[in-house]
Parts: structure tokens; C-alpha cells; sequence
């Protein structure tokens, strides 16, 4: 049984595609094409996609909620909304500047729903650990592996940190900006609101955060 | 440039996105009021910690069930709609052309459906013989059934992806079986070829 595992393993890594950040070798299909035939109804041309573009959705996910079981399932959901609307996506536009909207609207819809749950303010219970069944498949588990923990900078600590102390707003449009280093014309496309709307959020978030990092500096 | 610049222009001119007479207009400015300059840089290297520190993108842990359980969805989803709009996402109503040769089969149809239904009720309630006809019939075609996965050990874990080829199960978290082990060891009962021997008698 062990050979077969691992045989299986290695045909399924190798069916996948080196992790990237977004970017194709040159001799791979584009988003465009691969959305055209993803429309068409090839299944295996939108799993291309997925392992193309999830590592961004999982981190803008991850930054914006921060709670690591919540984010594998939000990310599932989002691009599982990304197949159903695919009838409607004009292939003139850039792919992953819509599969940000969708993580747009499926991260607003959650922290609604968090908020209707907990009567307005924000509970930490419905977000702990604790409630996820340590033996549920679907799941990852919630506490960091000790590399991870070991690589969290005391820097990257209080980035975080700050960063919660932001609003919705503020934070998504930094992290499109000065994480995902996407144009404004997209962060405008992405968050559904003007040009103006965006630089002025942009200018006021990162106000806000300059000032939070400099309390946060350790003494 | 005598009036303050707004945050829009601020916030342009801290990314380099200023050309042309607005990018003089706004170096004027600087020039008489050099703190921007300061608040500028200020500005960049809390952009360099945010780049370093946050991670562009970041591959969720079990990329494999993770692409696996978005394909299992849309499967369901596809089995869950009606055959004629299975292979591609949600697609416009069939056209009128069925409807008005229905309006002339309408009759002849409802005759027919009548007399399976009499021969399919008359059929359930016979028994099944052994060595019959029935018995030695093709199975019927069955809807395609989703893959699911249990299982009782809640240390073990399931997963599958779909290629042209195959249909791929990897499961984590079994044993290993020790590399000397005998294989054979582990079937119950007498070798085929035992089995073989007897009946042939």
C-alpha cells in the first residue's frame, strides 16, 4: 500500500503545476483561454485556475479575516461563486481583478454574518478553534505548524496586529495595494467603488497605520 | 501651487503616479514644505516591512483537497440539475420547438405511460428465480452516485482528484506495512488455485 500511496502522491503533484504567484510559464495557456474553455464546460481548465490563482485568494482571505479554518473554507466558497458566475465574466477583463471581487463580496458577506451572529460586536467564540471538529477531513488543522510560528517576525506580529485595528476598508485596500501591488483602476474594480473613493482610503489607511505601528514599536 | 494638495494628490505623488504640470505643481509645494518629503519616506519603508512581512500569496495547507473539494462541489451541482444543462455552468431554457410536437404526441404518451406503469407494477410483485432471464440481465444504468469518503478513524483522511486517466484516492494517515512483509500472509482461506483444483472435481 505504501508504494501505491506514494506513486499516487507523485502523479498528483506532478498533475499540479509548481506553486507560483500568479504568473504562467510562457508556454502554458492564459487566464483567458483557460477561462474561455472553463466556460465551455472544461472542469480541468477552472482546476488550472484554482491552483493558478489560490494562493492569492487564500492570503487576501487569511489577511482580512484572520482565522485559518475559516479562510480554506472561504476560499473554496469563493471560487466555487467564480464557476456559477463564469457565464458572466466578459474574458476581456483580467481574471484575477475578478476573482477579487468575489473575495470582496464573499468577505463582507462573512463579517456581516459574524456580526449579525454576535448581536454587533465582534465574538471571538464563533471564531475560536475549539468549535471545529478536530476530526472533520475538510478542515486544516487551526494551530500554526512550529515552522510557522518559529517564522512569524516580532515585525510581522505587530503588522498584524495593526492591521485588525483597521476598518474593512482600510484594511482591504492596503493589502491590494501594498501586498497584491494591483493598480488603483483595479482596487476600484475589486472593492466596487470609485477611483477617488480608493486613493482617498488609501491615504487615510495608511495614515492610520503609520500611527498604529509607531505606538506599537517596542521601546 | 498655492492651495494645499488633497489626499488624492498626496497619496499619487507618494506612489510616483504624478507626471507632466501636476508633478511640478506638487514639487513646488514640497519644496516649500519639506516634512512631505519626510512623511514620504515614512510612508515607503512602512510599505517595504508590509511587502516583506505579508505574504503576496500563500498556498493553503492540502492544496490537493482543496482544489478537490471545489471540483466535488461542482460535480454535485452539475448532477443536481436537469441532463440537458450538466456539462457547463448555468445555461439558458431549451427553445419552443418541443412544445408543439408534444401538443400532438400528448395523447399517444399518456397511453404509453399508462401500459408501463400496469407491466412495471405487475413486474415488482413477482419474485426473482434464480437462473432466470432477469437475473442474467445487463444491470440498469444508475445515476452517477458523488464520491464520498468515511471513515471510523478520524487520524485517517481522504481525498481524491479527477484527471482524464483516472480517478485518484490518496489516503493519509494509514499504517505503514512493514517493507518485509508477506502479502500473501494476510488472505484468509485455501489459494485459488486450490479453489480451482476442487471445483474441477
Amino acid at each position: 500500500m505504501n508504494f501505491l500511496h506514494q506513486f499516487a502522491s507523485k502523479l498528483l503533484q506532478g498533475a499540479i503545476p509548481p506553486t507560483t504567484s500568479g504568473g504562467h510559464a510562457p508556454n502554458e495557456p492564459s487566464d483567458n483561454e483557460l477561462v474561455s474553455k472553463a466556460q465551455a464546460g472544461d472542469t480541468a481548465a477552472f482546476d488550472q485556475l484554482v491552483t493558478r490563482h489560490r494562493g492569492k485568494v487564500y492570503a487576501m482571505v487569511m489577511n482580512m479575516i484572520h482565522n485559518d479554518a475559516d479562510a480554506w473554507d472561504l476560499a473554496q466558497e469563493i471560487f466555487l461563486k467564480a464557476w456559477r458566475a463564469l457565464p458572466k465574466f466578459e474574458n476581456r477583463a483580467k481574471f484575477s481583478t475578478w476573482i477579487f471581487r468575489i473575495t470582496h463580496n464573499a468577505v463582507y458577506d462573512y463579517k456581516r454574518k459574524s456580526r449579525i451572529h454576535s448581536d454587533g460586536e465582534l465574538d471571538d467564540e464563533h471564531l475560536s478553534g475549539e468549535r471545529i471538529d478536530p476530526g472533520a477531513r475538510t478542515r486544516p488543522s487551526q494551530y500554526d505548524r512550529p515552522d510557522q510560528a518559529l517564522e512569524k517576525s516580532e515585525l510581522g506580529q505587530r503588522i498584524n496586529h495593526a492591521l485588525e485595528q483597521l476598518s474593512t476598508d482600510h484594511r482591504e485596500v492596503i493589502l491590494l495595494r501594498e501586498v497584491q501591488g494591483m493598480e488603483y483602476k483595479e482596487i476600484a474594480s475589486a472593492a466596487d467603488c470609485s477611483l477617488g473613493t480608493v486613493m482617498s482610503r488609501l491615504f487615510h489607511a495608511r495614515k492610520k497605520l503609520q500611527s498604529l505601528l509607531s505606538h506599537e514599536k517596542p521601546s | 501651487m498655492k492651495n494645499h494638495p488633497d489626499e488624492i494628490l498626496i497619496t499619487r505623488w507618494i506612489d510616483d503616479d504624478l507626471t507632466g504640470a501636476e508633478l511640478e505643481q506638487m514639487n513646488a509645494w514640497v519644496a516649500e514644505h519639506p516634512e512631505l518629503l519626510e512623511e514620504k519616506q515614512a510612508i515607503r519603508a512602512m510599505q517595504a516591512e508590509l511587502r516583506s512581512e505579508l505574504p503576496r500569496s500563500v498556498e493553503p495547507e492540502h492544496p490537493v483537497s482543496f482544489n478537490a473539494g471545489i471540483l466535488a462541489a461542482i460535480e454535485q451541482e452539475n448532477l443536481a440539475r436537469p441532463a440537458a444543462a450538466t456539462s457547463t455552468p448555468a445555461s439558458p431554457a431549451e427553445p419552443e420547438k418541443v412544445i408543439s410536437i408534444w401538443r400532438y404526441l400528448r395523447v399517444p404518451a399518456i397511453a404509453a405511460g399508462m401500459t408501463v406503469a400496469f407491466l412495471a407494477g405487475s413486474k415488482i410483485n413477482q419474485p426473482e428465480s434464480a437462473g432466470s432471464e432477469l437475473a442474467d440481465a445487463q444491470p440498469a444504468a444508475k445515476a452517477p452516485v458523488p464520491l464520498t469518503f468515511y471513515t471510523p478513524d478520524s487520524d485517517v483522511a481522504a481525498h481524491y482528484q479527477k484527471t482524464k486517466e483516472a480517478t485518484v484516492v490518496v489516503i493519509d494517515g494509514l499504517e505503514e506495512i512493514p517493507r518485509d512483509s508477506n502479502i500473501v500472509q494476510y488472505h484468509a482461506g485455501p489459494k485459488p488455485d486450490a479453489i480451482m483444483a476442487k471445483n474441477s472435481q
